[in-house]
């Protein structure tokens, strides 16, 4: 894999979104909204039951990248640019990385306004970290890019492929939000260290690299019309 | 050796049969029409000659190179330009060059060389967004000409534009024959295609029912539009 032709493919998708800023601000009003309205409806829950804080969180997170990560894909592919990128010497791993980058820099940017925004809006009661809190929320987000990209590729030939996506997510990110909330709620709510989330931490991991590599060996397949 | 060769291509979307063993050969340095009517398979075929489709059965080479065992070999050697200019309407013309040079592998430098080839050097830093028709496709083809491509492929390149837009396409693609640049092009417009191309075939149902040199193809007839008509059965409708 060729690090320059993921960097070039990057950078023209950064380019192009932070010329019209049309997902990101999309994806930025929407988590917001969001985070208000779960503040304004549970807030007091999660006072006296923090361990539900995580999981409201996730949900966030999962609805704001199914609506604007499969937009990387269906984009090229409804403006006909994805023969472009095709027919360049670009491989399939390049292309599917290009894209996940993209995509992780763009829920990255999500996840640093809306996580403190959530302790804020919520007041919740951080007990352990911060720091690792995020790089937990990081790992789950990098993983969740990775599937989700993965996934887009899968229904770009499907006619309702933006309603396909979410159908189909769920079920394949379940494990990952799940081993996610709880490491959340052991670092945030019980107060742990590195150590005692390195179970889940592993798992996610070799999840996100199970996935990786089954998108990367089924992106020829998928593109095929 | 060929430029392009396809022999016994059959390609079915589902129950459609869209290809019935096409077979065909294009010369280097030549310039080949391919017409029909619409549906006829024209764009299917160009699109697995380009590497984007695969044909179900049948062999297609593109200067001796497999286009389903050497794919990244014929993308390489292979330009295309089609009614979508491929191109970002986001980002200007440069910025959409510099994207496909480095995509290629090809330097920089190439770039102004071709702004001013296709004469977008005073616009190559505004957004493709504000460009007409036009001077999209001649981006486009600046695009497909960047790694110096000794095939190129045109799928209906003229759609949309206008008489002089027209003009100065072809005059651009009657440069790229001089240098040796092979043509594969498809086109509704038969007297562009008498222009520029000696030879060409004809399409119908995804079938070839007639290919040769087009003087030949319209030796019985006023013109190459009527013997386009009576071979694609069109003649006398519509």
């Amino acid at each position: 894999m060729r690090v320059s032709a993921v960097v070039n493919l990057v950078v023209k998708d950064l380019r192009a979104e932070l010329r019209t800023k049309h997902t990101v601000n999309f994806m930025l009003l929407f988590s917001g909204l969001a985070v208000a309205f779960f503040s304004r409806i549970a807030g007091s829950y999660v006072g006296s039951v923090p361990e539900i804080g995580p999981g409201l969180l996730w949900l966030v997170f999962l609805f704001t990248g199914m609506l604007g990560l499969g937009r990387a894909f269906v984009k090229e592919k409804e403006l006909g640019t994805l023969d472009g990128l095709r027919l360049t010497p670009m491989s399939s791993a390049e292309i599917l990385a290009g894209k996940a980058i993209y995509n992780l820099l763009l829920m990255l940017g999500v996840q640093s306004v809306i996580f403190p925004l959530f302790i804020v809006f919520f007041d919740f009661p951080v007990r352990g970290g911060f720091a690792l809190a995020f790089a937990v929320l990081t790992l789950g987000n990098t993983c969740f890019v990775i599937v989700s990209s993965a996934l887009a590729t899968l229904v770009l030939n499907a006619r309702a492929r933006e309603l396909l996506l979410p159908v189909i997510l769920l079920p394949v990110l379940f494990p990952v939000i799940v081993l996610s909330v709880s490491a959340l709620n052991s670092v945030l709510v019980g107060g742990e260290g590195f150590l005692n989330i390195l179970g889940e931490i592993k798992i996610i991991l070799a999840y996100a690299v199970v996935m990786g590599v089954i998108a990367m060996l089924t992106f020829d397949f998928a593109l095929e019309e | 050796m060929h430029a392009v060769e396809i022999r016994d291509v059959e390609k079915c979307f589902g129950a459609h049969r869209v290809l019935r063993g096409v077979s065909l050969s294009v010369a280097e340095g030549e310039a080949f029409v391919l017409l029909g009517p619409n549906g006829a398979g024209k764009t299917t075929l160009i699109r697995i000659v380009a590497t984007l489709l695969r044909q179900d059965s049948g062999v297609v080479r593109v200067l001796g190179y497999d286009t389903r065992r050497e794919a990244q070999e014929v993308r390489r050697r292979i330009g295309v330009v089609t009614h979508n200019p491929l191109l970002y309407e986001e980002l200007t013309a440069r910025e959409n060059l510099t994207f496909y040079a480095r995509a290629y592998g090809v330097p920089l430098e190439r770039i102004e060389e071709l702004l001013d080839r296709v004469e977008l050097e005073e616009r190559a830093d505004e957004p493709v967004s504000t460009f007409s028709r036009g001077m999209k496709q001649r981006l486009s083809i600046a695009r497909a000409l960047l790694h110096s491509p000794e095939v190129l492929l045109l799928d209906e390149p003229t759609t949309g534009l206008d008489i002089k837009g027209r003009r100065d396409f072809y005059a651009l693609l009657g440069n790229l024959l001089e240098e040796g640049v092979t043509l594969l092009m498809t086109t509704h417009h038969t007297e562009e295609a008498e222009r520029l191309c000696s030879r060409g075939a004809v399409l119908r149902s995804g079938r070839v029912v007639a290919q040769g040199e087009l003087s030949e193809l319209k030796a019985s007839v006023e013109s190459l539009e009527d013997a386009y008509l009576q071979m694609t059965g069109e003649e006398g409708e519509g």
